[in-house]
């Protein structure tokens, strides 16, 4: 055997000589990691989930526009500008992407919504049922009703705009909204469905048809949209996936800007951040109380140690090899605090990564960032939580020693020899 | 200060000059070692007596640099211990001076064998190396077969003879023993005293002895007597005999 394992077999039979203390340690130290593990985890998860209702309900991760679309809104700023682009080749060229799991157009516009009793002001947004379900998720709140279809003159509302203007699946409407070409466009359109966001402003407001029909209500061209939505597969893939696809899409001209959801929707950003601090701070937390307990236990080593330190500082030792004996035996205990919490927490953890604990009948479901969040304890897997508190806690576990070694150091050889 | 090899050529191999060690301050003031000047040659069987408390331990501890000397130098084949760094003086522990406890302390942790390669595998000495020494020592000092076994199984005297084996492995050229037969019946330290004589004799290892042990102060070739921190006697004798002076009491 090596002089390294001679090392470490000192340092195991030292923590053996005080089994109880060493093993308490350890399994403090073990629960730390654990609860690390766990809690890191899960807060990451509810980070993804935060951020997966903030795109998914209505933005998507990526967004196409013309770069003045924003924050004006003006009608003729469509992607491409004059002429717009080929919205089929555009889609196409989108979905491409290996990261891209779904696109589609949207055209935006706004405009007066008469029942035959009253009228509301609406947020017009024609789309293109079959893709926009593949992006974004807001059409699964229809709660009666059928999509609307192309051509037909169909419109689905809001629920609160539906209630507001006393109308239901099946009457007619009319709209009334200035078109692109400065005249003011009118058409009736038949209620083809009611939608419910949990957003109350999209739901007070909201007036969803085919994108072939609001262009043609505001005297847009079929090349003509507002917005492209994009879905990507793993959020966090978006700004890559946006420089892909400005890359890519750069011969269609100046007027298309690609940006992730990470650009344009910050607040969301800043929570992730914001989750990203909590988990340092329970990192940090634990981990304080684990350099405690190995602090303690080492210090207490090292005052029924002192004749011993004496002994091998007369055989000659180096107080550099002393410090790295006692650092090394709280680097042993480190690594066993290590797999212990890998067995506790391990199986938790692939047990949430699979089987996400559903609290939304007992916390139910909240509005969040415009987006509707749902308690599920989940993990999210990532193999950077565990590695990260592994080396966190061996770290922790060796400064922890550092004190405890000088004193090893200092001990006074001829004072701690003759008992004193 | 770094230890030089060079210096044993010429030096003694201990020297001490105007030696204090004063423990506390003004009117509490001890003088454990007070005023020593000696000088002890490569080669020397030395034992140091005098009564408890006369400051044979604090002297061996002073010459080894486990403590510091309040005044006046000490130093080992020509290096100034109290003015080495720490680091100096392992080094200088590690690869010139033995030491041998009262209290034999072996480190619990640790077999016989392990006890024993300690210094060596601080050296850097290879495994294969110095578990030869240790074991061809082993056999020659009667712990044979007890390798294995960690000091909680071994009796004081086979304790001792570990302690001293790890003292004299690699062959230091001073070997400071304290009160190292306190422990043992007269057969053990007889055994024991055996194994250093013949490490002298034939490896020329200084050994300098604190006792009150007289067998121990019988083999010495020189006897140096402390009464309150000061050498009071320093005589060479013939091994075997016994100078009556050494036994009379402090004053006579």
């Amino acid at each position: 055997m090596s002089d390294r394992g001679f090392w470490v077999r000192i340092g195991w039979r030292n923590l053996g000589r005080h089994r109880r203390r060493s093993v308490i340690t350890a399994v403090a130290l073990a629960w730390g990691f654990a609860a690390v593990v766990l809690f890191n985890g899960i807060l990451e998860g509810m980070g993804a989930d935060f951020v997966r209702s903030g795109t998914d309900l209505m933005a998507g991760q990526l967004r196409i526009q013309n770069p003045d679309y924003e924050p004006e809104r003006d009608l003729w700023d469509v992607i491409g500008g004059d002429g717009g682009v080929p919205v089929g080749e555009l889609l196409d060229r989108v979905r491409a992407d290996s990261d891209v799991i779904g696109a589609t157009a949207r055209v935006y516009g706004s405009g007066i919504v008469a029942s035959d009793s009253t009228s509301r002001g609406g947020l017009l947004m024609g789309i293109l049922p079959e893709a926009e379900i593949q992006v974004t998720q807001f059409l699964e709140g229809l709660m009666e009703g059928t999509v609307p279809d192309p051509g037909a003159y169909e419109v689905v509302l809001g629920q609160e705009l539906a209630r507001q203007l006393r109308t239901s699946v099946g009457e007619v409407v009319v709209l009334v909204a200035p078109s692109s070409d400065g005249s003011l466009g009118n058409e009736l359109f038949t209620v083809s469905g009611i939608v419910r966001t949990g957003i109350p402003e999209v739901d007070a407001a909201q007036v969803v048809m085919h994108l072939d029909d609001l262009q043609f209500l505001l005297a847009l061209g079929p090349d003509d949209v507002h917005e492209v939505a994009v879905a990507a597969a793993n959020p966090w893939d978006a700004p890559a996936v946006a420089e892909r696809l400005s890359a890519g899409l750069a011969d269609l001209g100046p007027d298309i800007l690609i940006e992730p959801w990470t650009s344009f929707r910050p607040e969301l950003v800043e929570f992730a951040n914001l989750i990203g601090g909590m988990n340092w701070i329970i990192l940090l937390v634990i981990f304080l109380m684990a350099a405690f307990g190995v602090a303690n236990t080492m210090l207490m080593g090292t005052f029924e140690r002192r004749r011993e330190f004496a002994v091998v500082k007369a055989l000659g030792m180096r107080p550099g090899r002393i410090m790295a004996m006692v650092v090394g035996e709280a680097l042993v205990l480190g690594l066993l605090a290590v797999a212990a919490g890998a067995l506790i927490s391990l199986p938790l953890v692939l047990w949430l990564i699979h089987y996400p604990v559903d609290l939304t009948p007992i916390a139910g479901e909240q509005m969040f960032m415009e987006g509707l969040f749902r308690f599920v304890l989940r993990v999210e897997h990532s193999w950077d939580i565990p590695i990260r508190a592994a080396i966190g806690l061996v770290i922790t576990a060796v400064l922890a020693a550092i004190y405890p070694a000088l004193r090893a150091i200092r001990v006074p050889a001829a004072e701690a020899l003759a008992g004193r | 200060m770094t230890p030089s090899a060079e210096g044993s050529a010429r030096n003694p191999a201990v020297e001490a000059r105007g030696l204090w060690k004063t423990y506390g301050e003004g009117a509490t003031a001890v003088h454990a070692v007070h005023d020593v000047s000696l000088a002890i040659e490569r080669g020397e069987f030395v034992a140091l007596c005098g009564p408890s408390g006369s400051g044979k331990t604090t002297l061996v501890n002073l010459i080894g640099g486990l403590t510091d000397p309040t005044r006046g130098v000490v130093e080992v084949d020509g290096d100034d211990v109290g003015a080495m760094s720490e680091r100096a003086r392992a080094q200088l522990r590690l690869e010139r001076i033995g030491f041998v406890f009262q209290a034999f302390n072996l480190l619990p942790v640790l077999t016989a064998l392990e006890n024993a390669e300690f210094p060596l595998m601080l050296r850097g000495v290879e495994r294969e190396e110095r578990r030869k020494e240790v074991l061809e020592l082993f056999e020659h000092i009667g712990l044979g077969g007890l390798e294995d076994r960690r000091p909680g199984a071994l009796s004081g005297g086979q304790q001792q003879r570990v302690a001293v084996a790890r003292a004299v492995l690699g062959a230091p050229a001073l070997v400071l023993a304290d009160e190292p037969t306190a422990n043992l019946d007269t057969a053990a330290s007889d055994a024991l005293l055996d194994v250093m004589e013949l490490l002298n004799q034939e490896r020329q290892v200084t050994f300098i002895f604190c006792t009150h042990d007289p067998r121990v102060m019988r083999r010495a070739r020189r006897i140096i007597r402390l009464v309150d921190g000061h050498v009071e006697r320093d005589a060479e004798k013939e091994p075997g005999d016994l100078p009556s002076w050494v036994l009379e009491p402090v004053g006579a």
